[in-house]
């Protein structure tokens, strides 16, 4: 875990930020192209399909292959905010070894945006991320292989609280202090979830929205605990800041994978950390991760930065544009009428 | 067409505000009130978390009272020496109103704070309307029952008197002090102007003529919402000011239809409307208070913490 906290109203663009933007269709399929033939030429296991050709023709003719075509097409829909640069955003960790037959699996990904601003028109985002499993040696046959994406959002400090009828009234009584929770949390996976990733795995890598919950006050007892985390699980997932997104991530020929991860408009300022894992028969074999900052820019994030560095001048702005507006528009009509 | 609000962090259609300011235009066009006991407990329907709600109602207040003052200063309708007294007890109570907002948001009863005090106040007010205008609808068809020029109360033996010369007053300062101060509790913990309080109690408690009463409330009003804005954003920063101002024009385009709209009606029809439309909305949260929850479990996200 690295960089937690939000890092509201500080400008700090990370050197990815920096890089010239390119079209993320060009980069994907010169990405998802190049692994490929790396894959085909190393692996028997790659597969042999013309997909490549296809995909490193963005604009081209339709191949026969549907999915790589998805995916080039997903990319190059032209509304992505931010570009990327030559090489991949994600740092892939390798730091588990492979299956005990066959070599490495190891993961090669990135996103259409490495950054996510928010405008005064914001409305909700997508994250779309892309990759593929590259090879060192043939597929090993030691179960099915699961990518599982997960993009947490800067954690929260939550008070969850109880409604009780106290005198005929329905008042909150109980209440648990949660002292991290993360704002936003999905999980995309190319299947079911508990079939790829075995319990153990999923506590150790911490994949799930309830290995993401630390509590520390209130209630001390788990199992008094539970109903106010569950509840907190339900509400965040009605507000779709949680959402489990199984089968979300599309797996062609067990070596291209993308998957969409759609953000809501009312998102958190932070860093949003994007992870990717591999799993092999319920073992995780590699990782990757990456973070993507989003801000607020422009008006919003001046407002926001004046607001809370310097309460007073806002009040007081507060008070001279609302005077202003509506004496200005009340003498407009008033105008208008005669 | 989206708008992303900077405080309350989240995205709302920018159609949607301008019809809630619009609506709540109408209603301080037809009935002269401010409209901001409507326009809390709405905008915590919308999603914006009640304290937001409540400063950023504060806040629209004072934008749409500005130019009906400066109305009321042209027509002489402001007594100002009320108006500063008034004020004095409203920013007391304002401050007053704000130390409790803060103590029962740490303890997590903020929304049941709010809530009681909508029941409470709205009950009471809208009842006391609608029995006063049923009783001057009778009176009205039996024709006019004079009123006793001076009533000698408890009002009329406090000490401290002084001479209050646009109302033609010579009362204690006290009456005014509370008056004010209540006034002002309401606003720092409804984000509400108080208008509707404010009003009646001026007409009957403190038995000032009603040619200056719309005015030196609103006086009183502007000054104390300004001071609670303020209040609000250097607490908890959270009033939010691109919701503020879209709420305003929305408000000044429906107050133009509510003025045409009331101006078609009787008076005593009016207030007759409008005290329902206080008991209804005096109802639907005092229901909320009574009836089980559909779900019991509600999140608070500590800010800066």
């Amino acid at each position: 875990m690295k960089r937690r906290g939000g890092q509201r109203g500080e400008s700090r663009p990370s050197g990815a930020t920096r890089r010239r933007p390119l079209r993320g269709a060009l980069r994907a399929a010169l990405l998802a192209g190049a692994l490929l033939a790396e894959a085909a030429g190393a692996s028997s296991a790659a597969p042999g399909s013309p997909a490549p050709i296809h995909i490193a023709s963005p604009h081209g003719s339709p191949p026969p292959s549907p999915a790589p075509l998805r995916l080039a097409q997903a990319a190059g829909d032209g509304t992505r905010k931010d570009g990327g640069g030559g090489q991949s955003a994600f740092v892939s960790e390798g730091v588990l070894p492979g299956g005990p037959q066959g070599g490495r699996e190891r993961i090669v990904a990135d996103l259409d945006q490495n950054r996510v601003a928010i405008t005064a028109g914001f409305d909700g985002s997508e994250i779309f991320v892309f990759g593929a499993v590259k090879r060192t040696g043939p597929e090993p046959a030691s179960g099915p292989l699961g990518v599982v994406v997960t993009l947490i959002g800067p954690p929260e400090k939550i008070v969850v609280r109880r409604k009780e009828r106290v005198k005929g009234l329905w008042i909150n009584r109980d209440s648990l202090v949660i002292e991290a929770a993360p704002s936003f949390y999905a999980l995309a996976t190319n299947g079911p979830l508990g079939e790829l990733v075995t319990a153990e795995e999923r506590l150790r890598y911490r994949i799930g929205i309830r290995q993401q919950i630390f509590s520390l006050e209130g209630i001390a007892k788990a199992a008094e605990a539970a109903p106010f985390i569950e509840a907190l699980i339900r509400l965040q997932e009605r507000k779709g800041v949680y959402r489990l997104l199984e089968g979300a991530v599309q797996l062609s020929e067990a070596t291209l994978f993308h998957a969409r991860i759609p953000l809501p408009a009312n998102l958190t300022e932070g860093d949003y950390e994007a992870r990717i894992f591999l799993t092999r028969g319920g073992q995780v074999v590699d990782r990757a991760e990456t973070v993507i900052p989003v801000h607020k820019v422009g008006l919003e994030r001046w407002i926001w930065r004046l607001a809370h560095e310097r309460p007073l001048s806002y009040g007081i702005l507060a008070i001279v544009l609302a005077a202003l507006t509506g004496w200005i528009a009340a003498t407009f009509f008033a105008l208008l009428r005669r | 067409m989206q708008i992303y609000l900077p405080i309350a962090e989240m995205s709302v259609n920018v159609f949607v505000l301008l019809g809630l300011g619009g609506l709540v235009g109408v209603m301080s066009g037809m009935f002269g009130v401010g409209g901001g006991f409507l326009l809390t407990p709405l905008l915590m329907l919308l999603g914006v978390p009640s304290t937001i709600s409540v400063a950023t109602v504060a806040n629209q207040v004072v934008g749409s009272s500005v130019s009906g003052v400066l109305a009321q200063i042209r027509r002489r309708g402001v007594d100002f020496r009320m108006g500063f007294v008034l004020l004095v007890g409203g920013i007391a109570g304002a401050a007053l109103g704000m130390i409790l907002f803060e103590k029962l948001r740490r303890m997590g009863q903020a929304d049941l704070l709010i809530s009681l005090s909508y029941v409470v106040f709205l009950g009471a007010i809208g009842s006391l309307m609608l029995v006063e205008s049923l009783k001057a609808m009778v009176q009205s068809r039996k024709g006019p029952v004079r009123r006793k020029l001076h009533r000698h109360g408890l009002i009329h033996r406090l000490p401290v008197k002084i001479r209050f010369r646009t109302s033609g007053l010579y009362i204690s300062i006290f009456p005014p002090l509370l008056v004010g101060a209540g006034v002002g509790v309401l606003v720092a913990i409804m984000g509400v102007g108080g208008g509707f309080i404010m009003v009646p109690a001026m007409i009957y408690l403190l038995e000032m003529p009603t040619k200056v009463v719309i005015g030196t409330s609103l006086f009183q009003i502007t000054f104390v919402a300004a001071f609670t804005t303020i209040l609000h954003a250097i607490n908890s920063q959270s009033v939010d000011l691109v919701l503020a101002i879209f709420l305003l024009l929305g408000g000044a385009i429906g107050a133009q239809i509510g003025t045409r709209l009331g101006a078609r009606m009787p008076a005593e029809q009016l207030r007759i409307l409008l005290a329902l439309l206080v008991l209804a909305v005096c109802i639907r949260l005092g229901l909320g208070l009574v009836i089980e929850p559909d779900e019991l479990y509600s999140l608070e996200i500590v800010r800066g913490g």
